[in-house]
This record gives C-alpha cells, structure tokens and sequence, in this order.
C-alpha cells in the first residue's frame, strides 16, 4: 500500500455526520438523566461493543462462529468470581475478563484454522454448551444454577456508568476501526475473500486467523466484564442461544464487515426492543422476525443501506466502494 | 442388570437419534444446508397431535404429520430457499425461525409441559427390566422406517433421484432432474421423519416449547457419521447414544453425557472432519 497523506480532517457530510453523533451521546445525560433511559443507552454501548467483536471475526475475517457468548460468558464468570471472592474492583476485573477472553479466543480460534463452513459452525456452537456444563458441574466455584450474584457495581450513579460504557464503546470502536483500516484489516479481509490466495500471496493466515480472534474474544470479553458488574450479578443461562444470536443479529443488521454498523445495528435494535418491553412475549420473535428478514431481504445490513439509498459517502473504510459495484452479502 | 438396562435404553434413543438424525442428513445432504428448524417439526408434530386427539389418536396422528409435512413445506419454500447455497444464512434464518416457533408456541400453547397418550400402553419385563410397551413399540417402527428409507433411497427412481442431487447438483440438473422437486421431496420425507419420532417419542418425555432443543443433540451423531451421509447417521446414532446410556448409567448425571458427547465430538471434528462415511469436503 502506497502511502497517501490525508487531510487529518475534512468536512464531509460523513464526518459532519459522526460528529453530530457524538456530540449527541455525550450531551445525552444533559437533555435527560433518566435512570431508564440511560440504562437502555448502556446496553447499547454494552451490545455495540459485544457485536462488533463478532463482526471482526465474521464480517471481516470471514469465520462465521455461533460462539461468541463464549467470550462473553467467560469473561463475566472470571471478573464476577474475582471480584466476589477477593474484591477486586470492577476497574481492574473488566480488564481481566477481557484478558481471559483472549485466550478463550485463541482456544476457539484453533478449530477454525482446520475447519471451514459447517463443520466450523457446529463447533462453535457447541462450545458455549460445553462450557455451561462445567459450570453446572461444579456447583461450589460458579454458583451453579443461580450464577453469581451481588457484585459490586461499576457505579452508583447511572450517568457515570453511562459515561463509562460510553467511553468503553467509542475506545473499542476506534481500536477496532483503526485495525480495520490498517495493514492487519486488509489482511483479515483478504483472508475473508479467500484464504489460499491470501496464503499464496504469503500471508501467515494462521497468525493473522488466531490474531482475530484474540482481539474478537478481548473486545467481547470486556464487554461481558461490563455487563455482568453493570447487572451485578451472571448465570449460566447466558450461555443460551439467545446471547450469541444477539451479537449476530445487531452486527448483521447493522452491516456485517463495516464494524461501525454493529452500534448502528445495536442503539436500533436496543431501543426497539425497550419499546416492546410492555408486551414481553413478543420481544424474541421480534428478534427471530428482525433476523429472518434482515436476512431474506438486507443482507447488507442497515449502514450500508443508508449510505447507498441517500447516496452518503460514508467512508471508504468498509468496502463501500465494492458495494457501488456489486450488492454486498455477508456469506457467499 | 445394569447390562440388560444400558442395553434396552440405549437402543431406544438410537431409534429417536437414527429418525431424527436420518431427516437431517437428508437436507444437509441434498440441499447442502443446515435446517436448525428441524427439532422445531418434532415439537410442532408432537403439538399437533396434543390438540387434535379429541379426534381419536388414529386420525389424530395422521392429520398431524401431514400438517407436520406441510410445515416443513413451508420452511424450506419460504425460509431455506432464498439461502441455498450459504450455510451460515441457512443456518441463522432456522434457527431464528426456531427460536420464533418456540415464543409463538408459547403464547399460545403455554410453556408447561404438555403429556401426550401413549400409542399403546401396558409393559413388558425383558431380562429384568420393565419396558414399556411404546418403547419396544419406537423400536419396532424405527427399524422399519429405516430399512423402508433405505429402500426408497437406493431401489426407487425418486430415490436415485435424491442421491443424484446429494452428489452433484449441477451435473444432475444436466441429465434431467428437477433438483426443486427432489428438495421438496427429500425435505417431505425429512419432515415425515420428525413427525414420526414425535409420535413416537414424545408421548416418553413429554412436550414442551423448548422441545425443539433436541436438534443439538444429534449434533454429535451428524459429525460423527459425516455431515448428510445417511449410513453415517445411522452409526453415528448407535455410537453416541450407547457412549450417552453408559456415561448415564455407570457415572451418572445428564450434564456429565452431554458435555463429554459434546467433547468427544470436537476431538472427532479436528481429527477427521469428514466423520466416518462422509464424503471428503473440503475444509
């Protein structure tokens, strides 16, 4: 890649754009600090980071997994258990969630290195399977059934916890968009369009696959850190299908491939699903109506949509200039 | 005893693995994707059946696999149509539509578990253990259907027909076949398929919504096997369910037989991905 110097800053309707954005969610807490509301724009920073950690796998890198509530739970279960059993603080247990989410990463991650497709598929779907039995196992270390409860929270005050997802958020959004446009997301992009010619033009896919989901299993890690001081409490129960299908809808529907889609994907779909909350029974077939059609009939996800239907230049980050050519579909 | 025990219950969950494995396999084989949804036409059979027996449990059970046959109609037509060709989409639209039929069977149904009447009742004690007679009876059936199958996919036109599209989809539509039809109908004898291990196995454990969960336990016997081989299905069954009845029976716990299924299968996945019968796919 040749080397163009840019302008660190130009005023596109793109960056015009983002930055109203921002400057939304940050003043957020001053228009309204309800507790509610605030705690729905939680789990959207929460989720947003969550789903773009499986779309750095999947999306870009092209290792579709079913798996990815593994990180998730794992992370949770290790800075839940840290800091009930030796009181660590929620600022130094997130991080070591995250970190156990790497290797989480790194063990789910072999696998793929020799499977390709299904087989690839069923094996990640059975690890999170695997995984709630041993908890279940073992009663005395994990809480068995009713998981681990009375967690200190990240804190008192919603509007701080909310800056602190905020700013937990746009960190991993940054780190993974400024991967995605390096070096290394070429790479892993390569590695999605075909992985014997990325390896013929002498790329080290192994390194680069593991690579992935090392970063995929920190980001989802420290979300699932997050998430679990911020609820105070985990159980087994998250590692249903629900949660891994959760981070698969948000990044699908926001744009597989794009990372930036999974929070469009996630403050869309949060906020729709809080709208539902008085009819409760409806809330996961939402999610299964959302998916098939996102699937049958968006499978360029929402971010993409927008930027080719108002004709936007959202950015050359994400391929949008392949998309101007040939529709984009996330598994081909 | 505990031989005679091992025995008798293992053969009973190779019959209800070897049906329900046998419909998957059949899809994953010839459409090449994977229907998730396919646990959901058990439960849908088995509630079929619940809300029709007024009718006497003949008609009853008649009415509700041709319903169940329809259903998987549906899906395949409206749902794995569109996503022939990508697994992951196939994948994910089943198992959203999965987990849609759970809520709606939900709401409708109610999520307590629901007893189904036995086809036949009474039982019998072989070797010291009473078995019940719908158990020797899902022993009886399952074997028939599955020399049936096998006779259906190896001596009847239709049947060359399906095998011809399982191997080579493109050269079988250059000789004449009408790959749709064959999909329809493979995926006709596939619903068919769950429908009957309904009949015949929900009345043993009841139904519930959750009851479509079963789809993930033949997982290690379609990898086992090798994903869409039939014979490997078969084998796959008889291996999982035994390893399954003796972890059960020897060291006790259902977690416990799960979980070392489920670990057994990983080691199979990474050691020979191709599983016993399948064919060599790329990887």
């Amino acid at each position: 890649m040749t080397k163009v110097n840019k302008p660190k800053w130009e005023f596109s309707s793109k960056n015009v754009i983002f930055l109203l954005l921002l400057i939304l969610l940050i003043g957020f807490p001053l228009i309204s600090s309800g507790y509610y509301i605030l705690l729905i724009l939680i789990f959207a920073n929460v989720g947003a980071v969550y789903a773009a950690s499986w779309d750095l796998t999947a999306g870009v890198t092209g290792q579709f997994s079913f798996g990815q509530v593994l990180f998730f739970g794992i992370a949770g279960y290790v800075s839940g258990y840290l800091n009930l059993n030796y009181g660590l603080s929620p600022l130094l247990t997130i991080p070591i969630g995250g970190a156990m989410g790497v290797l989480a990463g790194l063990i789910v991650g072999l696998p793929s290195l020799r499977l390709k497709g299904p087989y690839f598929m069923i094996v990640s779907l059975i690890f999170p399977g695997i995984l709630s039995g041993i908890i279940f196992m073992y009663p005395e270390l994990t809480g068995g059934e009713t998981g681990l409860y009375g967690l200190s929270p990240i804190s008192d005050n919603i509007v701080i916890t909310y800056y602190a997802s905020l700013f937990m958020m746009l960190i991993s959004m940054f780190i993974l968009l400024k991967i995605l446009s390096s070096r290394i997301g070429l790479v892993f992009r390569s590695i999605r369009e075909d992985p014997d010619v990325a390896e013929a033009t002498g790329i080290n896919t192994t390194k680069y696959k593991l690579l992935a989901w090392g970063i995929s299993g920190l980001f989802a890690g420290i979300a699932g850190g997050f998430q679990t001081h911020q609820l105070m409490t985990i159980n087994p129960f998250v590692f249903g299908a629900v949660y891994s299908f959760q981070a698969i809808l948000y990044a699908i529907f926001g744009g597989a491939g794009t990372i930036i889609g999974s929070v469009a994907g996630s403050y869309i779909l949060t906020t729709l699903n809080e709208l539902l909350r008085y009819i409760t029974d409806l809330r996961a077939i939402l999610y299964a109506v959302v998916m098939i059609i996102t699937f049958l009939f968006l499978p360029m996800g929402i971010y993409r949509w927008f930027a080719v239907k108002f004709n936007i230049e959202l950015g050359t980050w994400n391929g949008l200039k392949k998309l101007r050519r040939e529709p984009y579909d996330p598994d081909s | 005893m505990l031989i005679a025990e091992i025995l008798i219950s293992g053969l009973i969950l190779t019959g209800l693995y070897s049906l329900l494995s046998l419909g998957f396999a059949l899809i994953t084989g010839v459409a090449r994707v994977f229907n998730l949804a396919h646990g959901s036409l058990y439960m849908l059979c088995a509630y079929f059946i619940f809300y029709l027996k007024f009718m006497g449990l003949g008609p009853s059970i008649v009415i509700s696999l041709i319903l169940t046959v329809i259903s998987g109609l549906i899906i395949f037509q409206f749902f794995i149509g569109p996503m022939k060709k990508k697994n992951f989409g196939a994948a994910i639209v089943t198992l959203s539509l999965a987990l849609g039929i759970q809520e709606l069977v939900k709401i409708f149904c109610g999520p307590q578990y629901k007893a189904l009447p036995y086809v036949v009742n009474g039982y019998i004690t072989i070797l010291g253990v009473r078995v019940v007679y719908q158990k020797l009876l899902t022993l009886i059936v399952s074997l028939i259907i599955i020399v049936l199958l096998e006779l259906f996919i190896n001596r009847t036109r239709i049947g060359k027909s399906i095998r011809a599209v399982a191997q080579n989809m493109d050269v079988a539509k250059l000789v004449g076949i009408n790959t749709r039809n064959t999909f329809m109908i493979s995926i006709g004898i596939s619903a068919l398929l769950a429908g009957i291990a309904a009949v015949l196995f929900a009345p043993l454990n009841s139904v519930s919504p959750m009851s479509w969960t079963i789809v993930f336990s033949i997982f290690p016997v379609m990898v086992l096997g090798g994903l869409g081989s039939l014979k490997g299905a078969l084998v796959g069954s008889v291996i999982i369910a035994f390893t399954e009845k003796i972890i059960e029976f020897t060291i006790g716990g259902g977690y416990l037989a799960q979980t070392v299924t489920f670990a057994v299968m990983l080691i199979i996945i990474l050691v020979r991905p191709s599983g016993i019968f399948g064919k060599k796919i790329e990887r």
